[in-house]
């Protein structure tokens, strides 16, 4: 008696869903969330509550945006960084090559991979939501219009993210490498967006020589940081949502898509070139 | 032996030194003017450049140095092409054109190429900047042509009205002063106070005109579409003045609107400004402010501070990528509407205000009606027109405010939201964070009492 044959993408809901139900019944996904959202509340909005305070009246794009993006880029870290832990310990403990002896293959292992952070992203997005939502209407702070379509840049982000953590995983054999790479590639796009914008909002007057060629530096380096970081996605779909272009935002999520393919597409042909073995 | 010689050249070398420091620092102060940074000057075609910023005219001009030109579209500014010394200023890190050493206007046409072809052939024409309520006023428009002449000897003759009722005025109050010098010599002589009501008025002085022509200049008038164009100059022999040739990249607004400044109660000298319809206005004390509404566009930053500051070469630098709203023009014949769940409840027109100072050595003032009949504001000017919005802020309330025309239509991009925000008590921005957190405890919790229990051993 044989039965149904054993698809790829069963396989690899498989694998997700297993991954999935141990991350969502542990507690550390909960702790993660609940210290981003304290540190969003202490930092960000209280700070936009104290800048209102402070000045009495203020004019500003939405105070609540940038938590709300600040949030969701810290839990993507999070997510990311498991992602970029999963293959190499799994690796590096020896699991990878038993579980290949049963009906797995790179890519259905690497799809389940990828389908578990962005499903837990997913959950993540129900607890903000009422995180901000609540906090909006509490602050009056106004919650950021077409929130559905943010949230749609948002997965795609978390996408990004985790499909770059599971190539930078897949390329190296210790977790610890792994580690170190995808945070250094984490830390470097935020200074990066970080910078830019501070070196943007120096007034001309105050402008010496130095800050000049660094600011022309940093936005010709933005030109290529525009396609390699996925925050520059994200800024871009949410800017042309603020501006009511509605074919920019297809094309910045659409290009979000595409990033997370290729990203994954690099990662299944390290994954096969690498192997299981340690 | 040998080590002793040299000692002898070396001392001989720092004595030389020494001397030739004391020689420079005693004729240093004396000749001065050798060492002063007097920049060198270079002879140089140039292109003067006044353009239009949306809200005035600016001016600036085009070293050698600096190939392309920046406009905005569909707007008129003025070229001209002239031969001036031109040095660079370090202190302020920009080019500087001696006009007053040396100015020479080149002759010829100006041709505007879009690619290879000729799209437009501009000759000199005379033009002039018409202030109608003086140069403080506000406003400004070009006028180019006949239209510049008719403006300036409209000016003058306003001009010379106004010196004919001046001299009209000095005459009247002289024959005045001489009448009442007489009455008061006669009060003196007889004793007997005179009539008040057969005293002679006090002539009116006469009012200066407002309005302001600048003498008619000559340069070329531009306006075109957004896009990239080539500028050249073709001399009076037909051939094209090699010097004279730059790039010149017409640009565009990304998003127009309208854009305010808010003039806060409490601070009226330090205004915020507002040009992006997705921006809201967040209030926390602040119940009364002033809005002035203006003509508003989002603008490319690197083309908008090349054009106004060409002769700066740091001028935009790094900034291809950003973008920035330029308030331009007061907009008129628009009425102000407060809305509250969409049903208007306020409604306010332009009116004129005035700061006064209030009595004592304390810093303050007061901002009240400016009323020109009222005695205290004889010959005083308003502080500012604008729109007065008055709210009743309770934490939480929220209010949209927007433009409508006569017609009581609105006026596209012009609401903005006023949110009054609250933040006190704090506690409640501190709690929902946990709400996750027992979340886990819940699912951690109920997970292992679902977990089978090992048997107990034997």
């Amino acid at each position: 008696m044989t039965g149904a044959p054993i698809t790829r993408g069963h396989v690899a809901l498989t694998i997700a869903g297993r991954d999935l139900r141990s991350h969502l019944f542990g507690f550390s996904l909960y702790l993660a969330v609940s210290l981003v959202l304290l540190g969003v509340s202490h930092f960000a909005m209280r700070n936009a509550l104290w800048q209102v305070e402070q000045n009495g009246l203020i004019v500003l794009g939405s105070p609540i945006s940038y938590p709300f993006f600040l949030a969701m880029w810290l839990l993507t870290i999070y997510l990311g960084l498991m992602a970029a832990v999963a293959i190499a310990r799994e690796r590096d403990s020896g699991t990878l090559e038993v579980l290949f002896y049963g009906p797995v293959d790179g890519l259905s292992y690497l799809a389940g991979k990828f389908l578990q952070p962005v499903a837990s992203f997913a959950v993540v997005m129900l607890f903000y939501l009422l995180y901000f939502g609540v906090t909006a209407a509490y602050t009056n702070l106004g919650f950021p219009g077409q929130v559905l379509q943010l949230l749609l840049l948002s997965l795609a982000l978390a996408g990004c993210v985790v499909a770059l953590g599971l190539a930078v995983s897949a390329l190296s054999r210790r977790v610890f490498i792994s580690v170190l790479v995808f945070l250094g590639l984490m830390l470097f796009f935020t200074l990066f967006d970080v910078a830019h914008a501070v070196l943007m909002a120096i007034p001309g007057e105050r402008l010496t020589d130095l800050l000049a060629f660094a600011r022309m530096v940093v936005d010709s380096t933005q030109q290529v940081m525009a396609w390699i970081s996925p925050v520059e996605y994200y800024s871009r779909g949410s800017a042309a949502l603020l501006m009511g272009e509605r074919s920019a935002y297809l094309v910045a999520l659409g290009s979000s898509v595409l990033y997370t393919a290729v990203l994954m597409a690099l990662a299944a042909w390290i994954f096969q070139r690498k192997g299981v073995r340690r | 032996m040998r080590r002793k010689r040299l000692g002898r050249g070396n001392r001989l070398a720092a004595l030389g030194v020494l001397a030739g420091l004391g020689l420079a620092l005693a004729w240093g102060p004396a000749a001065g003017t050798a060492f002063a940074a007097e920049p060198v000057k270079q002879r140089q075609i140039v292109y003067g450049i006044t353009t239009w910023t949306g809200k005035e005219f600016a001016g600036t001009f085009a070293p050698a140095n600096a190939d392309t030109i920046y406009l905005t579209a569909s707007t008129r500014h003025v070229l001209d092409v002239l031969e001036t010394d031109v040095y660079y200023w370090p202190i302020t890190q920009e080019y500087m054109a001696d006009w007053m050493g040396y100015r020479r206007v080149i002759p010829g046409r100006l041709e505007v190429l879009r690619g290879d072809q000729v799209v437009a052939t501009l000759d000199r024409a005379p033009y002039t900047f018409v202030y109608p309520e003086g140069y403080m006023g506000g406003e400004v428009q070009l006028a180019v042509g006949e239209e510049a002449h008719e403006a300036y000897r409209r000016y003058q003759d306003a001009i010379n009205v106004y010196y004919d009722q001046a001299e009209a005025y000095r005459q009247a109050e002289e024959a005045w002063r001489d009448r009442m010098a007489r009455i008061l010599e006669e009060v003196q002589r007889t004793g007997k106070p005179a009539d008040p009501e057969k005293l002679p008025k006090a002539p009116e002085p006469p009012e200066p005109p407002r309005l302001l022509v600048m003498q008619p200049a000559e340069g070329f008038v531009v306006q075109l579409p957004a896009g990239e164009y080539t500028l050249r100059l073709v001399g009076e022999d037909g051939k094209e003045v090699e010097a004279a040739r730059k790039e010149l990249e017409v640009f565009a607004p990304r998003r127009t609107g309208v854009g305010y400044q808010i003039i806060p109660e409490s601070k009226w000298t330090m205004p915020v400004e507002s040009g992006d319809p997705a921006e809201a206005l967040y209030v926390s004390s602040e119940t009364t402010f002033y809005l002035k509404a203006f003509a508003a566009s989002e603008l490319n930053r690197y083309a908008y501070s090349r054009m106004l500051e060409l002769a700066k070469p740091l001028a935009g630098s790094g900034q291809r990528s950003a973008w920035q709203w330029v308030l331009g023009e007061e907009l008129g014949g628009v009425t102000l509407q407060v809305l509250q769940g969409g049903q208007v409840v306020a409604t306010a027109e332009p009116r004129p205000y005035y700061v006064e100072q209030t009595p004592g050595y304390a810093l303050g003032y007061r901002i009240v009606d400016f009323d020109p009949s009222r005695p205290e504001f004889q010959g005083r000017q308003p502080s500012f027109v604008a729109f007065k919005v008055q709210l009743q802020l309770r934490a939480g309330a929220t209010y949209e405010l927007r433009l409508v025309d006569a017609e009581g239509k609105p006026v596209p991009n012009s609401a903005r939201t006023v949110r009054a925000v609250r933040g006190d008590p704090a506690w409640p921005l501190y709690a929902w964070p946990g709400v996750p957190l027992v979340a886990g405890l819940v699912v951690a919790g109920w997970r292992r009492r679902l977990k089978p229990r090992r048997p107990p051993e034997a």
